[in-house]
């Protein structure tokens, strides 16, 4: 087996279960997920002869991901659609940050997560998606092209977007229950 | 988006099999590769035969414009081909593994509508016309028009055909690509924070 092949092989099998997770976010149809993945397979294989190793294998492989994600929802003539689900690493560090709390009503808080997080722009679901894998502002910033502080800028803004519209809601809710109460 | 013939997985969590989608993958640049020297192949034998035919016949029928014309056909396939290669190129260097702002960056100017990449096609459109004026198209035209008279009515025909071919693709661009270049557009100035 050639050299490209071994590289694409072992880059692939250490590189799997990330990848899938990016595509988990970008769609909920199990089908369209693993046609993603294959989109992202063949794109890196179509890449690899410029990989020379000045970024992580894994920084390297998520670029792909999220450029393969973007071109994909394009032509799928669709909006990027988001899945958050109680398994998504970094999901519980997310939530104790911003006061979140998971533990009362896990599901409804994740669903209301995740419906806030599809009404953000197609630019913040993508730093979310990062976000949420747990990588550094620097490993962000090496994916997007932009620079660390500006990452550390934009997710701010989003977390705050996404505690704002959440305490809101709840509060809306608490609003409800009491007139309903009365 | 299209994906490859592959053993597809059920379940989006199963293992996929690596070494059938590394020979399909192969297979697959194997199968680019002969297309594109196909093609070349092709354009070629296209030049040659038509500089035989045209630029170095014999016959003596054949007038001076007539030769000229010919060589301006053959050196417009020549440049036409040049521009295909260099269009190609710059299709199959698309790298996904660039930053997502230089990715967004280079997409955006790939789908503008009037790009200076496309100016060398207007070399192509000129000694096309060159060869049709100085060629053949003349004799159908009526006898009891001069010269001048004659290239006039070309050119406002060529230069007629080619500007509504411009605002047909103008159209077709709006339709298809608008939408994705304003896209495109809107998430690069949202990473750049304009």
């Amino acid at each position: 087996m050639s050299d490209k092949a071994e590289q694409f092989k072992l880059l692939v099998e250490e590189q799997q279960e990330r990848i899938r997770s990016v595509c988990r976010y970008f769609s909920k149809n199990a089908a369209d997920q693993q046609d993603l993945f294959q989109e992202i397979l063949i794109n890196t294989w179509n890449g690899l002869d410029s990989f020379r190793g000045d970024s992580k294998p894994g920084t390297w492989m998520y670029r792909v991901a999220i450029n393969t994600a973007l071109g994909f929802a394009g032509k799928a003539k669709k909006r990027l659609q988001f899945s958050v689900s109680l398994d998504t690493p970094a999901l519980k560090t997310f939530a104790e940050e911003e006061e979140i709390s998971l533990e009362e009503g896990r599901e409804k808080m994740l669903e209301e997560l995740e419906m806030y997080i599809n009404q953000l722009s197609v630019i913040d679901k993508i730093l979310v998606s990062l976000m949420l894998q747990d990588l550094s502002y620097r490993e962000i910033a090496d994916i997007v092209g932009i620079t660390e502080p500006n990452v550390r800028v934009k997710i701010h803004r989003i977390k705050n977007e996404l505690k704002q519209s959440m305490k809101f809601e709840s509060h809306e809710m608490s609003m409800f229950n009491k007139h309903q109460m009365k | 988006m299209k994906t490859m013939n592959f053993k597809k997985e059920n379940q989006s969590r199963n293992p996929i099999d690596l070494d059938s989608l590394v020979s399909e993958l192969k297979k697959k640049d194997d199968r680019q590769k002969k297309t594109y020297r196909r093609f070349y192949i092709m354009l070629s034998v296209f030049v040659v035969f038509y500089a035989l035919l045209l630029v170095v016949n014999p016959d003596p029928e054949l007038t001076l414009s007539h030769r000229l014309a010919g060589l301006f056909y053959v050196i417009a396939f020549i440049t036409g081909a040049w521009l295909f290669r260099r269009e190609h190129r710059m299709m199959v260097s698309i790298n996904y593994a660039d930053p997502l702002l230089q990715v967004l960056k280079s997409a955006a100017d790939r789908y503008r509508p009037f790009n200076k990449r496309f100016l060398p096609y207007l070399l192509v459109l000129l000694f096309i016309n060159l060869g049709i004026t100085l060629g053949g198209p003349r004799r159908y035209l009526p006898e009891q028009w001069t010269d001048d008279q004659k290239i006039l009515m070309i050119q406002v025909v060529y230069w007629g055909i080619m500007v509504i071919s411009a605002v047909i693709g103008y159209l077709l661009w709006r339709v298809r690509y608008r939408p994705l270049w304003l896209a495109l557009n809107q998430m690069k100035d949202e990473l750049e924070g304009k």
